[in-house]
């Protein structure tokens, strides 16, 4: 026995996990993994993994906890505790901050409400697409996965700031320590520390695998966080990349329908709460709505000569908005 | 490695730790141990263990393995039988060997190199075609996947089929230990390729010992180690260079990513030789080592003694001794070295890169022969040089399939070469990915020196070797759970 003292300690401890992770699996965390996942899903719980979902979302006792504490907590959560802040946490502040957005998004419904009947030539939202020079974004802060950071190394944008990450993802977008800025922790505190023109977001790659609905909701909950910090700025969302035909026909994970699916979400959203919606895609596309395969070399991403196009797709479709939106 | 690889159950899964494992160790550990019969019972679930193992990934190709079985075991049944040593019993002897040759060769080349060989056949056939301007008639091309470990497999028994014709060994009459050692899990796939009387002695009669089976745990934890925290990590690298494009990587950071992909490779066949010398142990064999420190050679010869061992070895004894070795003269010999590597490189996958990769060894190995290259070996330094470019050169050969893009890759890696392309390189760029993967370059360049190995070997003992081994097994778990939601972990966009 004592000669195997370290295999029995395996043993032991996957069992105290795997028991651990049934228990979660009873409060409704889901992982679309088979064998093992009791255990893995326990590692993941204990490592704060934020890509782990509760489905269906579980009526939880977040209700009872004053709101003054979590956005004092989110005001003073920085880079690296706030990666390790548990789901639970998250899920916590998550369905508070659901419950203040619904609120702002129904005052602006009432407003508009207000509004259409008295001036009905007023153009709805979205504003029409102008084409601004590069100026446009000196006061321009761009937040996303690699794509973002091909933008930051190979469109040839030289002003704005980047806080752009490999692999981000939205469910960690404001915690995520950005590669292309190193002045700053995180995204949040890159987003706190001065007032911006125009936030470009891009994000949905990583998250193929997770539930659009959930996706949606987070990315919600992340808006109302940024718009809690740069109450001004305009807000451009791009939509969710296209992949290669292969990869799509290849990886039903990333297939071009799922991530149509997210798009048509992300849209709706976009135009609920007054955002800019950037279909990127239509500078990249083929025929097929597939990103070429000249056009990328692992299927997913622009090869660097290609991404100056991305810079003159966000110059040609700009807007310019007064006043409130 | 090709998809069907991915998909297939390996060591370093979730699904293999707990599902595979620990439901055939318990069957393996319920055969009353001590008794008479008890290594046939041994046998019997470790047979069916790996059939159930290699049919969870190759549902169709396991009757393949299997045929392939069956028909080695009669050839070399009929070879052995053969106690008439008149002429024609020396004929029917040789009868049978040439048709177990025959017959695995053949099986190797259809699964594995017909597709190439007629694609490019055929691309001759159009290009004579054109000049000549005549209508060509194209040979329709097989698409046989290439079934997982069959280049493993059959060398194995081609080693054994040998062997027993020249005597070195009688056969093994019992088709279930015969079966075992083709087949058995630790090996099946990507090695190490174990020879019969390797194995022998444990096919007949084994015992489990605990500290056997703790040094097997142990030795399969280091090998989770080496591919799950230190592979898969740097090897992102290579991956975020095939997303920019070769054109648009800038000189540093193309002989960096040439760097972490030898490091990737490295730990990750490794680690995987690591984690099949512990199942082994485990089971109570002592499978042969596979790598002893390659990337300390002071030359490519010494590499290639250092390297994929059990492979090296094979190519000595079943090619290039048979052939005639070093006793047939100058040219005859180098006959045999040319012919060596031309299959090493082909033995890696059939493409025209690997063809480059083998003929390129030769080429060095030959020089290496000459004057200066003993004077290159003997000098500390400048044969330290020497290796530090030849092994990121010679593997980003091995990695990159497509000629053009290979072609590409070297005008980075040395930009005085002529190109013909429009380059987007982002100044600074190999700073960037320097800060970015610096953890991971820090632990595979220290664990590539025997120095370092040594010294930590002093910790993995008593308590504190124990909680050191959790650590390194749950650490690993923990890589894999994330990778479970998000597949992408490991090409990270």
């Amino acid at each position: 026995m004592k000669k195997n003292r370290l295999f029995i300690l395996i043993i032991i401890i996957s069992l105290l996990l795997g028991g651990y992770g049934f228990v979660l699996e009873g409060q409704g965390y889901q992982s679309s993994g088979g064998d093992g996942r009791h255990v893995a899903l326990a590692l993941r719980k204990l490592g704060g993994d934020p890509m782990l979902m509760k489905m269906p979302p579980m009526p939880a006792a977040a209700e009872e906890i004053p709101v003054q504490s979590v956005s004092q907590d989110v005001s003073t959560v920085s880079g690296n505790d706030a990666g390790k802040m548990s789901a639970g946490a998250g899920e916590l502040e998550e369905d508070i901050k659901e419950e203040e957005l619904k609120a702002s998004v129904s005052e602006d419904e009432a407003v508009s409400e207000n509004e259409i009947p008295e001036e009905p030539e007023e153009p709805s939202w979205p504003p029409p697409f102008i084409t601004v020079d590069d100026s446009y974004f000196d006061d321009a802060v761009f937040i996303g996965d690699s794509r973002m950071v091909g933008v930051s190394a190979y469109s040839g944008i030289t002003n704005g700031r980047f806080l752009a990450r490999t692999s981000m993802n939205i469910f960690w977008m404001l915690d995520t320590a950005p590669e292309t800025d190193n002045t700053v922790a995180s995204v949040r505190q890159g987003l706190m520390q001065r007032p911006y023109g125009k936030i470009y977001l891009l994000t949905g790659i990583n998250e193929c695998g997770t539930a659009t609905d959930y996706w949606i909701e987070t990315y919600r909950n992340v808006i109302a966080q940024i718009r809690e910090m740069q109450p001004d700025a305009l807000i451009y969302v791009h939509a969710v990349t296209h992949v290669s035909a292969a990869l799509s026909a290849s990886n039903p994970t990333f297939s071009n329908a799922g991530i149509n699916e997210k798009n048509v979400a992300l849209r709706a959203m976009a135009d609920e709460l007054h955002l800019i919606f950037l279909d990127i895609n239509e500078a990249f596309d083929d025929e097929n709505g597939c990103l070429p395969a000249a056009s990328t070399w692992d299927g997913v991403h622009p090869t660097g000569a290609l991404y100056p196009i991305w810079k003159d797709y966000l110059l040609s479709h700009a807007v310019e908005v007064e006043g409130d939106f | 490695m090709s998809s069907r690889e991915a998909d297939f159950m390996i060591f370093s899964s979730l699904e293999f730790i707990y599902f595979f494992l620990p439901v055939f160790l318990l069957l393996y550990f319920l055969v009353p141990w001590g008794k008479k019969w008890s290594t046939t019972a041994a046998n019997f679930v470790l047979f069916a263990g790996s059939l159930y193992f290699y049919a969870a990934g190759e549902p169709v190709y396991v009757f393949l393995m299997l045929g392939s079985i069956a028909i080695n075991y009669i050839c070399v049944y009929r070879i052995a039988g053969e106690r008439n040593l008149s002429q024609r019993g020396k004929q029917r002897r040789k009868r049978w060997f040439t048709l177990a040759l025959v017959f695995n060769l053949s099986l190797l080349f259809l699964f594995k190199y017909a597709h190439f060989f007629v694609h490019e056949l055929n691309r001759l056939l159009f290009f004579i075609g054109k000049a000549g301007d005549l209508d060509m008639l194209l040979l329709p091309e097989p698409s046989l996947e290439n079934p997982v470990g069959i280049s493993f497999y059959t060398f194995q028994l081609l080693s054994y089929v040998i062997d027993v014709y020249y005597r070195k060994y009688a056969p093994e009459r019992n088709v279930l230990k015969m079966g075992t050692y083709i087949t058995m899990f630790p090996q099946l796939i990507a090695g190490p390729i174990v020879v019969w009387p390797e194995v022998r002695e444990q096919m007949n009669e084994r015992h489990i010992r605990p500290e056997q089976f703790d040094r097997g745990v142990k030795t399969f934890i280091l090998g989770l180690g080496a591919k799950v925290l230190i592979a898969n990590r740097i090897g992102t690298l290579w991956t975020d260079l095939i997303r920019i494009g070769y054109d648009s990587v800038s000189t540093p950071l193309a002989w960096m990513g040439s760097w972490a992909y030898s490091f990737q490779i490295y730990f990750d066949f490794y680690g995987y030789s690591l984690m099949a010398i512990g199942l082994g142990r485990m089971l109570g064999f002592e499978l042969p080592e596979n790598f002893r420190d390659p990337y300390v050679s002071r030359s490519a010869t010494e590499f290639w003694r250092r390297w994929h061992i059990t492979l090296g070895r094979w190519f000595k004894e079943y090619l290039y001794i048979p052939l005639g070795g070093n006793r047939c003269g100058k040219l005859g010999n180098l006959r045999n070295i040319f012919l060596v590597w031309l299959f090493t490189g082909l033995w890696h996958g059939a493409a025209w890169n690997f063809l480059i990769w083998g003929l390129l060894f030769f080429l060095l190995l030959m020089l290496e022969r000459s004057p200066l290259g003993k004077r290159l070996r003997g000098n500390a330094v400048a044969s330290r040089i020497y290796m530090l470019l030849l092994i990121p050169l010679s593997w980003t050969v091995f990695a990159i399939t497509e000629l053009d893009k290979l072609g590409l890759y070297f005008t980075r890696l040395f930009p005085f070469l002529p190109r013909d392309y429009v380059s987007n390189v982002s100044a600074g760029d190999w700073l960037r990915y320097g800060k970015t993967y610096a953890l991971s370059f820090l632990p595979a360049i220290l664990f590539c020196i025997p120095a370092v190995k040594h010294f930590l070997e002093k910790f993995m003992h008593g308590i504190l070797g124990t909680l050191l081994y959790l650590l390194i097994f749950f650490a690993a778990m923990y890589c894999l759970a994330l990778g479970m939601d998000n597949p992408f972990l490991y090409y990270r966009f």
